[in-house]
């Protein structure tokens, strides 16, 4: 069984969305797709930007012949929610709509999508595919989509199995928000680069602080990241104690800010994965911007005599499944019924406002790690308190608000290399180094150390741990992607 | 808009439908997170001269009223008293209206009838919070 999760970006100068997001700084647009049934794309389009600006955009997508509908739906000083409806028939097609259709006819159009990011003149695609494609076939699939579309700077970000729980991982930040900012800053000057695109001194006058505590955060950093590499339940920990930490910098309007929530919900999918060990599920409501839709889509990762128990259990409650795809460990079901699943979006809807929606929520055991998007401008405390009364009226328990964080993707870190994998050889010589005390301060070894323990020359050793750290940077900033 | 404290909030609230008007201010008074001074007029004529004698914060209009439409009201705001934060409601899924309303008016929000009573609060809210004005 493979469910490949995907990142893929590419750009088109003349398409609307990608001409208003490179030419206006800061500006972002986020689609969501609420029905991807031919022959119309059922898509929520938000924008952020200065709405002055927002307008002859707006003009113009609705004067697309692809445009089959258009409505406005919220407008406030920093954004603009838009309904769409998209036709993905004849030569008219919009270019954004051609392009996602291209992307769930190549991947199912059971596909898990996240909302696709337009910004710095980009458009960005992330999606569970659901379908069982190892990662050489979703690769070969990808290449077919490059050849069909008429886009440019066709890049893969990420190809790689998809895994709920190391998802879970990756998603919740180990670092607090000061050090967030400085390795995104780190990275987008080219420190993490070979060769180095910066020194530290230029990092520091950058900060407005000297050398010496710039070195000491970005060591405790690495130290940070690669300790949660090398050993999984160091994150856990930093994960408890990092309750109602907030990384959003600006919590202003005018951005997407992701809230990241934990909590036990109630209901038949979360008993099933508490009482199943390894079981894991995938949902998403499929709501429009005004909150109204009573289907899910779920993605249940187990063998077909678990996930049969599932299904089942949600048949005798009433619902009506579609299965859309299913193989010997995994199964794609469309739920509909009065309260499909644990979705709280009328909740969130209410506090957070139209433009407010579910990422992909995973279910690990009996907790459930929680994404909402907002655009909204509330401070932190009224997330968090509003999030808590959404927890108490949909029966969530332990609910924990576990970060707040921009969705901003500078556009400098867009330039990132492919995401990838540390080799086998790379991660040997980590847990080494690791275990010898490299990553201790003050250090407990020399590279001579390793290299000696090892056998082999020191200038392998450096290499092999500047590329595996850079790999393991380059993974945490990268989940935002 | 200068810092004010929350109860020195003035909203005017215009709509020629009184029972849209009642609904409207009596959504608005059960907001918990804000208290604000509201004022109403079922005429937008009318709201002008309450505009004339009394500064507020927000104006929160309908958009289909006779005599002058909510996106002429926000527009006569907008000139006169450019640091108003500029709301309009409309039951219209019009998307010219929206247009219009963004050109003319440069409205800061658009909220569409029928209303979720917290949507709208967390709209009001935000923009009181926020003192959106661009100054026209």
């Amino acid at each position: 069984m493979a469910l490949p999760e995907v990142v893929v970006e590419f750009e088109r100068p003349e398409e609307p969305l990608c001409r208003f997001t490179a030419e206006n700084p800061g500006a972002r647009a986020m689609l969501r797709v609420t029905d991807p049934t031919p022959p119309t794309l059922s898509t929520v389009l938000t924008v952020v930007g200065d709405t002055d600006k927002t307008g002859a955009l707006l003009r113009e997508l609705r004067a697309q012949p692809g445009a089959a509908s258009f409505e406005i739906v919220t407008i406030t000083p920093y954004s603009v929610v838009c309904k769409i409806g998209a036709s993905t028939n004849g030569n008219a097609r919009m270019a954004w709509a051609e392009a996602l259709d291209a992307f769930l006819e190549t991947f199912g159009r059971d596909a898990l999508l996240e909302p696709v990011m337009v910004e710095g003149g980009r458009m960005r695609i992330r999606a569970m595919a659901v379908r069982n494609l190892d990662t050489r076939r979703a690769l070969e699939k990808l290449q077919e989509l490059q050849k069909a579309l008429p886009w440019s700077g066709f890049r893969v970000v990420r190809v790689a199995d998809f895994d709920p729980v190391a998802m879970s991982d990756r998603l919740v930040p180990m670092l607090d928000p000061d050090q967030e900012e400085l390795v995104r800053l780190a990275l987008s000057m080219g420190y993490y680069e070979s060769p180095r695109r910066c020194n530290l001194e230029d990092i520091a006058r950058r900060v407005g602080l000297s050398v010496s505590p710039v070195h000491k955060k970005l060591k405790d950093i690495e130290h940070t990241l690669i300790n949660g590499y090398l050993d999984p339940s160091t994150r856990k920990e930093r994960k408890r104690r990092r309750h109602g930490v907030s990384l959003s910098r600006r919590g202003e309007g005018g951005t997407f800010r992701e809230v990241l929530v934990h909590a036990t919900i109630p209901g038949a999918i979360t008993e099933f994965c508490a009482r199943n060990r390894g079981a894991r599920a995938v949902w998403q409501p499929l709501h429009d911007a005004t909150g109204r839709g009573d289907s899910l889509l779920l993605v249940v990762i187990a063998p077909p005599t678990l996930y049969r128990e599932l299904l089942k259990q949600l048949e005798a409650e009433g619902k009506t499944l579609e299965v859309l795809s299913r193989d010997e460990g995994h199964a794609t079901v469309r739920v509909t019924g009065r309260g499909a699943g644990p979705d709280p979006i009328a909740g969130l809807v209410r506090r957070f406002g139209r433009d407010a929606y579910l990422k992909p929520a995973v279910v690990e055991g009996s907790r459930t790690l929680v994404r909402i998007v907002l655009t909204r401008r509330l401070p932190d405390d009224e997330v968090v308190k509003a999030m808590e009364e959404v927890a108490l009226e949909a029966a969530w328990q332990d609910q924990e608000v576990v970060a707040i964080r921009d969705l901003a993707v500078e556009a400098s870190l867009l330039s990132l290399p492919r995401l990838e994998k540390v080799t086998p050889r790379q991660d040997e010589v980590l847990r080494i180094g690791h275990a010898l005390g490299y990553y201790r301060t003050p250090r407990g070894c020399t590279l001579e150390d390793i290299a000696g323990t090892l056998g082999i020359s020191t200038n392998a050793v450096h290499k092999n741990l500047t590329a595996a750290e850079q790999k393991i940077i380059y993974a945490y900033v990268g989940t935002g992607l | 808009m200068s810092e004010v404290a929350p109860e020195e909030f003035r909203i005017l609230v215009v709509d020629d439908e009184q029972e849209v008007l009642d609904a409207l201010a009596l959504t608005l008074r059960r907001a918990k997170n804000f208290r604000a001074k509201l004022t109403t007029a079922n005429d937008p004529l009318r709201a002008l001269e309450v505009l004339e004698r009394e500064r507020f914060h927000l104006v929160l209009a309908d958009y289909r009223m006779p005599n002058m439409n909510g996106v002429e009201l926000l527009k006569t705001v907008r000139e006169r008293w450019p640091e108003t934060v500029r709301a309009l409601v409309t039951g219209y899924s019009d998307v010219e209206i929206a247009m219009e309303a963004m050109d003319k008016a440069k409205i800061h929000y658009y909220v569409q009838k029928p209303w979720n009573n917290d949507e709208l609060r967390l709209t009001v809210y935000e923009a009181l919070k926020g003192g959106w004005s661009k100054g026209g």
